[in-house]
């Protein structure tokens, strides 16, 4: 298993950037490679309630900064929070949890598989609490700190309006760290608080390169464009684009086939990997 | 002082011949009834007495012996009262005992000495026109399922019209007999008032087709009952045999002044998630049907169907392969068909709104991966297609487009039948066994390897590749296509059960 250190605020480990906050932790226990800590590192952050669309921007967003060799630092969480993770392995990058309990009290454990993942990837798990400290009420916003002071940007993937990830933007504005939000549509209860944070003031993540750019990492690829269909696929397909994921009704409406063509070519469509359906909508894969 | 009456008592849901025979000897005045008797039978006592006191008659002062034959079987209910009356009154002296001879009866007796309805009626009648009695008296209640059962069936509202027609012994039958009579689809709601909700107009054709047990998935609100009350509406039109099964059914639940006419309407029947295992399979000390018996040759929907009892829905395993179910009760077997086409709804959470375009979902994910594990497993098991629907949008309620409506639905459910059976298949698909399944859903070889991919990219269960080849299979014949092409198959796989989350 991994060991784990103490790293005190006092000792050259301990990375300025945490230093300089409002209150910044008295000591650190960290399992795994703690050179991490000084590296330039994004967070991703989300509610454990989650989209399709949310989950593939932070499996994108995190395997992104994979690509470009930035550490993905988040907390661990269901939902969004294990997407950047997941996103930053499949990209073989580095991941930084910061937990909300001792590392030995980690929760919840369906993520355990996740974090050993990340620790054999030469990843980082850190804690301000004794290893075996129970989480309780206080200390999840209390660890948002570290994850917005740990990290040089901030990424809102999706957060509604009582989202935890809204307390982490809160600190990561008041360490002076630049915090994006992903865009969602106005009337999806999963984005209102991400829409809300960039109407004040957060940038919006529109296009991946402008954080890569903003943090200095070499910027990567632009995405495809539309794929080579014709006849009702696409025209399917159009409907998908155009509503932004669509009920098999609404494609029925929207394109005049038949119920039992369009639930065909959705499904040769779903083999191919052009759309996928998520709660009973068609949404475009990523 | 003997005679002896012709009957007959419900035993589950078939009538079965029982003789009264009433002999009346000296000695201190009371009756007692002999033959294994239910507590229902004994108080027969006091309501003979007295409505054949009140019917004019004088009650004879001796030592009353009631026999019940065949003596192993086990008697319940009221229909005995009347002939047990008869009885009395033939070996009082009140008509000869030729008159009762081949004539039958069944009826409850009121104090007063009118004849009351009966619950199973019409399997009684059935049996004793069976039976080759010349006539058979029939509480008045009862009158609809007399018109039904045929035969010479007269019906009374008294004791004194019942033994009035036995002195008349009367040849012909003053009911219309028969179970023909008006052919015309009754008036039930139409899918023509669901505004859009065309994919799953669609797959309930399909699902009505292939009787495929189908799962509705979406928030509330969002029509899944309404879908569900219209389905017995496209199903098959039903044959002789299975109006009189579920007249049998009706009349035995105690459905007897109802109309005839129900009787060509498929039943629906929705269960409350609070019903246990006997109210859903059935049971009680003298077996009485349970839900999936009252929807036989038609619709059972188990709306909400994650709040059911775990175990209730285990319970429908072994009937939904048997299409019947047999209970056992002090060595008696009680044997209650269920053939009926299943369909569940459920939402997609605890809250209903995950996934939803306008609403919030509110639950935790503890809550959602509780309520998933409990949506797969015995209910996964029990269907064959899952649809998810959403709220039609305000565009579609008010679109000019006129969708499916349930005649044309019917039509092509009906045509899929004919064109199965021209094909030399009997059943439904969803009972094809699986040697059946290898002979009426061969692939070829481009249909194979796009099963193939589309077996990897669902990551599919063997079972669940079964289940979307029977699919196939029923959107091929609602196509008229003798072999199963990828468009089928893509189809059926649209329907398949995925919890995606």
């Amino acid at each position: 298993m991994y060991r784990t250190e103490k790293i005190d605020i006092a000792s050259a480990e301990y990375p300025d950037k945490l230093r300089n906050i409002h209150n910044p932790p008295k000591q650190l226990y960290c399992t795994g490679d703690i050179s991490l800590l000084l590296e330039p590192s994004v967070g991703v952050v989300g509610s454990r309630r989650y989209t399709l669309y949310g989950k593939n921007v932070a499996l994108m967003t995190g395997r992104r900064l994979a690509e470009a060799g930035v550490p993905v630092i988040s907390g661990l969480a269901l939902g969004i929070d294990a997407f950047s993770h997941e996103g930053a392995l499949e990209g073989e990058g580095k991941i930084i949890g910061v937990l909300g309990s001792g590392i030995e009290r980690m929760g919840p454990e369906r993520n355990r598989g996740l974090m050993n993942r990340g620790l054999k990837a030469g990843g980082l798990v850190v804690s301000e609490y004794p290893p075996y400290q129970d989480a309780n009420k206080g200390t999840f916003p209390q660890r948002n700190r570290i994850i917005s002071g740990l990290s040089e940007a901030l990424v809102v993937v999706e957060a509604g309006m009582e989202s935890g990830s809204l307390i982490t933007a809160k600190f990561a504005s008041e360490q002076g760290r630049t915090v994006y939000a992903v865009p969602g549509n106005i009337n999806s209860g999963s984005s209102i608080g991400c829409n809300l944070l960039i109407r004040d003031g957060a940038v919006p993540l529109v296009i991946i390169d402008d954080l890569l750019r903003d943090i200095g990492a070499a910027s990567g690829r632009m995405n495809t464009g539309t794929p080579d269909l014709e006849g009702d696929e696409l025209a399917i397909y159009e409907s998908v684009v155009r509503n932004n994921g669509a009920t098999c009704d609404e494609i029925i409406w929207d394109t005049g086939l038949s119920a039992s063509l369009v639930n065909s070519l959705i499904t040769v469509m779903e083999i191919k990997g052009l759309v996928e359906s998520y709660a009973g909508r068609i949404y475009l894969s990523r | 002082m003997y005679s002896r009456i012709n009957s007959s008592v419900c035993f589950g849901i078939e009538g079965m011949s029982v003789y009264v025979e009433t002999d009346i000897a000296r000695g201190l005045p009371g009756i007692n009834i002999v033959g294994l008797p239910s507590t229902m039978v004994m108080e027969a006592r006091e309501r003979i007495k007295s409505a054949v006191i009140n019917s004019g008659f004088d009650f004879p002062r001796g030592r009353i012996t009631v026999n019940l034959t065949p003596a192993s079987l086990r008697k319940n209910g009221s229909c005995l009262d009347l002939p047990m009356a008869v009885g009395i009154l033939c070996c009082s002296g009140y008509f000869s005992g030729h008159m009762c001879r081949g004539w039958g009866m069944i009826g409850e007796l009121s104090l007063d000495g009118r004849v009351l309805g009966v619950d199973g009626a019409l399997p009684m009648m059935l049996h004793m026109v069976d039976t080759g009695l010349e006539g058979i008296v029939v509480p008045e209640a009862n009158r609809s399922e007399a018109v039904i059962a045929g035969g010479n069936i007269h019906t009374a509202s008294s004791l004194a019209e019942c033994v009035d027609i036995l002195k008349r012994r009367p040849k012909e039958a003053m009911l219309d007999p028969g179970i023909e009579g008006t052919k015309k689809a009754p008036e039930t709601a139409d899918f023509a008032d669901i505004a859009g909700q065309e994919n799953a107009k669609r797959a309930l054709v399909v699902a009505a087709a292939g009787r495929h047990g189908i799962l509705l998935k979406g928030s509330p609100g969002c029509g899944k009952t309404m879908l569900a009350r219209r389905m017995p509406g496209i199903m098959p039109g039903m044959s002789e045999r299975e109006m009189l099964e579920t007249a049998i059914i009706r009349s035995v639940d105690g459905h007897s002044g109802e109309e005839t006419e129900l009787c060509r309407v498929r039943p629906f029947r929705a269960p409350h998630h609070s019903i246990g295992r006997a109210g859903l399979i059935g049971g009680g000390l003298h077996p009485v049907p349970g839900e999936i018996t009252m929807a036989h040759n038609g619709v059972l929907f188990l709306d909400e169907v994650c709040e059911f009892d775990r175990r209730t829905i285990e319970g429908l395993r072994q009937p939904l392969e048997d299409k019947a179910i047999s209970h056992t009760r002090k060595g008696e077997t009680y044997r209650f068909p269920c053939n009926f086409q299943l369909m569940m709804a459920a939402n997609p959470c605890p809250c209903g709104f995950l996934g939803d375009r306008d609403r919030e979902c509110s639950c935790s994910q503890a809550d959602i991966e509780r309520y998933k594990r409990r949506l797969s497993g015995p209910i996964m098991d029990r269907i064959d297609m899952c649809i998810s629907m959403e709220k039609v949008t305000y565009g579609e309620l008010t679109g000019a487009r006129s969708g499916l409506d349930t005649l044309t639905m019917r039509t092509q459910v009906e045509a899929a039948g004919a064109f199965a059976a021209s094909q030399g298949r009997s059943g439904y698909n969803s009972e094809l066994t699986a040697r059946d399944t290898e002979i009426h859903c061969r692939l070829g070889s481009k249909e194979t390897g796009f099963m193939n991919s589309a077996y990897d990219k669902f990551n599919m269960s063997p079972r669940a590749y079964a289940r979307t080849l029977k699919v196939a299979r029923t959107i091929a014949d609602l196509d008229a296509r003798a072999s199963i092409n990828t468009e089928h198959l893509a189809e059926a796989l649209g329907y398949r059960f995925e919890y995606d989350i």
